[in-house]
């Protein structure tokens, strides 16, 4: 749990730019794929098959894809368009549906997975009436929110005596600016990019050698899966903090940051429709 | 409730010329409390260098603070006047996936607009909007 596979590295071409890269990081490198596949997906659909901020799927929609995700997001597109024409759901989403074709697994655990089950699983939910099918967009009601509805999945980690250059890349290479500490095996600390910055760049520190370790926020503050999002703001501000780690049963399962609470919070608002970059916050 | 960028802004800007270095605008953010600088010449904005674009472009490189603002000004400055609304401020945000922009008027950078700025007007009164402003940071 606590090593987990290299992200693949996401390099724009800035050739290929018309407008405002993001972030600096898209300078060279790989060519990344159309994103025709991901324009018909819902945004959070995308987020939750990679395991990814629902920010960066904004930022793939104007970047590109990167090729080691085409694929996936090729079935994922099929997937859903054909579901789509035959249940009334939101388009671009899948259902979250246990499916007996397939162990009881989702149909985005097979699409993620290249599962060969996935026609048969299909097959089983299109033979489903329609008003059976649970739509996966819960009814937005902030009251009864919980902190896994919106928090980060799998969110990255580094080891308290990894460098901070080594944060640094991790940050980079995962799109992200925190990442939990992982010290004797066990979640300690976040550390932001704001805090490499004022903790460790401004005090002239060499960054090949100071420790994660030396600079994360201590203690970890950590809420439930099942914490109320009201709960997980309150607990944000009472240790003045933007972000908390989801533990379950002592085991990490998420970052909720405060971006992520504040986007959701009045989709009706045109405020809502600024893109929380898929970075700090 | 406010409506235009100018009632919003940050009016505190901290510009740097593109001769200096990384640890010196880290400095500033510190001291200052700030996410982002601006690098100006002769009074005219040239472009903003972020904390995240601290950590990526140099800490990620294992430099040793000396990288100059300068050098790290890939991107085209995104600004807005001080009299648009904030709805074509978040739309700018929104087209530019960015979450600030200089606030410009004559030529001259006099605030700025961050996202932590526009999330404290939505529901001045919200939990979200405290925890915004009680962490103090521009971002």
């Amino acid at each position: 749990m606590i090593d987990r596979p290299d992200r693949p590295e996401r390099l724009g071409d800035p050739a290929l730019d018309e407008g405002v890269p993001a972030s600096p990081e898209e300078l060279s490198g790989d060519a990344l794929v159309e994103a025709q596949d991901i324009l018909e997906i819902d945004d959070r659909t995308t987020a939750d098959l990679f395991g990814v901020h629902a920010p960066a799927v904004e930022h793939w929609r104007r970047h590109g894809v990167p090729v080691a995700h085409a694929e996936t997001l090729r079935r994922l597109r099929e997937v859903a368009s054909r579901l789509h024409s035959h249940h009334a759901g939101p388009p671009g989403t899948l259902p979250s549906l246990p499916l007996a074709a397939a162990g009881g697994r989702t149909l985005l655990d097979l699409v993620r997975d290249g599962d060969p089950r996935l026609e048969a699983a299909l097959d089983e939910v299109l033979g489903i009436p329609d008003s059976e099918v649970p739509s996966p967009v819960r009814r937005h009601d902030p009251a009864r929110e919980v902190v896994a509805d919106l928090m980060t999945r799998e969110p990255l980690v580094v080891d308290a005596a990894d460098s901070l250059q080594e944060a640094a890349r991790r940050m980079r290479a995962g799109d992200v600016g925190d990442l939990v500490v992982i010290e004797r095996g066990e979640p300690a600390g976040v550390l932001t990019d704001r805090d490499i910055v004022v903790r460790a760049v401004a005090e002239s520190r060499d960054v090949r050698v100071a420790t994660c370790g030396s600079i994360a926020t201590r203690p970890l503050l950590a809420v439930r899966p099942d914490t109320s999002v009201e709960e997980a703001l309150q607990r944000m501000r009472s240790g003045a903090v933007r972000r908390l780690a989801v533990l379950e049963q002592g085991r990490l399962v998420g970052i909720i940051g405060l971006g992520d609470i504040a986007v959701e919070c009045d989709p009706g608002s045109p405020l809502a429709a600024v893109v929380v970059e898929p970075t700090t916050d | 409730m406010a409506t235009l960028v100018r009632e919003v802004m940050t009016r505190e800007v901290c510009e740097l010329p593109p001769s200096s270095t990384v640890t010196e605008a880290a400095r500033v953010m510190r001291d200052r409390d700030l996410g982002d600088v601006v690098v100006a010449e002769g009074g005219r904005p040239l472009g903003v260098v972020t904390d995240r674009d601290i950590v990526v472009r140099a800490v990620a490189e294992g430099d040793g603070g000396g990288l100059r603002l300068g050098e790290m000004l890939s991107r085209q400055l995104r600004t807005v006047a001080p009299d648009a609304s904030l709805e074509d401020a978040a739309r700018c945000m929104r087209e530019a996936a960015v979450r600030r922009l200089v606030v410009v008027e004559h030529g001259r950078a006099v605030g700025i607009l961050g996202m932590g700025d526009l999330l404290a007007e939505l529901e001045p009164g919200s939990t979200v909007a405290e925890v915004t402003r009680a962490t103090g940071t521009h971002r």
